[in-house]
């Protein structure tokens, strides 16, 4: 499906030594379940090591439902204990499309703000 | 719901009932409605396509769009109708009745081929007026 002026961003593969693959991907409901686990992307900077995993673990949840957290905090621990700065940017992006998927684009806003007599300059 | 509605939800996260910030699963229910009601499945909304919501709401803007056009259209049948039935009622006696229009007006302009035709039925009709007319004259002139 045309993601319209907005590109859609890609999920993030991952492998193991074993071949195992796992796809790491956002969608509205992993997106909800990883929220009401305590998860808030506003938080990521101010309390990372409670972020930053569920964060991760939600990511696997669309693909790989029957993941728990303690196999993804098993797979953060054999990366070194974190998330690689790219890999977070993309799941950060990956967590917050979900949510702009719900925003009305600008310009449609803007357009209609300009047919009842407003104009907008950000 | 309108844009702006989408856009407060979404982007200002403020719940005004309770006063309180809506959390992202929160706002994901709340929404979740609304874009079953733009035809969106449960299923495609919770696990598909996460900009797909934008797509519905706008097919969703033009079927309200042009379900407007059609009640406007069908309000004026209705006032075509209800203006041959007064217009007969309150005529003189002797008068030639008004009728319904014969055909649903026309939603696009005709092709080309339809104007040619169309043409082309005048012509005849014209030809056949004047030749009724000669008709009449020749047998006039028989008298």
């Amino acid at each position: 499906m045309a993601k319209e002026t907005k590109e859609a961003v890609n999920p993030i593969t991952i492998t193991n030594k074993n071949g195992d693959v796992y796809i790491l991907d956002y969608d509205r409901a992993s997106c909800a379940a990883v929220n009401k686990a305590g998860f808030n992307a506003n938080e990521i900077e101010s309390n990372p090591e409670e972020m930053l995993p569920l964060l991760f673990f939600g990511a696997f949840k669309k693909h790989h439902r029957k993941i728990s957290k303690a196999d993804t905090d098993k797979i953060l621990e054999e990366f070194g204990g974190g998330i690689p700065a790219k890999m977070l940017d993309r799941l950060v992006s990956l967590y917050v499309q979900v949510r702009e998927g719900l925003i009305v684009e600008d310009e449609e806003f803007e357009e209609n703000a300009k047919n009842t007599g407003w104009t907008i300059e950000i | 719901m309108d844009n702006r509605d989408l856009i407060e939800l979404s982007d200002t996260v403020e719940d005004t009932s309770v006063n309180k910030t809506l959390q992202d699963w929160e706002l994901f229910d709340k929404m979740c409605p609304f874009f079953m009601s733009c035809g969106m499945s449960y299923d495609l909304y919770w696990h598909g396509d996460p900009y797909a919501p934008r797509m519905f709401y706008k097919a969703q803007k033009l079927q309200n769009e042009r379900h407007n056009q059609e009640m406007w259209l069908q309000g004026l049948y209705i006032y075509n109708a209800f203006s041959v039935v007064l217009s007969n009622a309150f005529s003189k006696k002797g008068s030639k009745p008004a009728k319904y229009i014969e055909k649903p007006f026309p939603l696009y302009p005709p092709t080309k081929e339809e104007r040619e035709a169309e043409a082309l039925k005048e012509r005849q009709k014209a030809i056949r007026s004047f030749q009724a007319m000669m008709d009449a004259q020749k047998r006039k002139n028989a008298e």
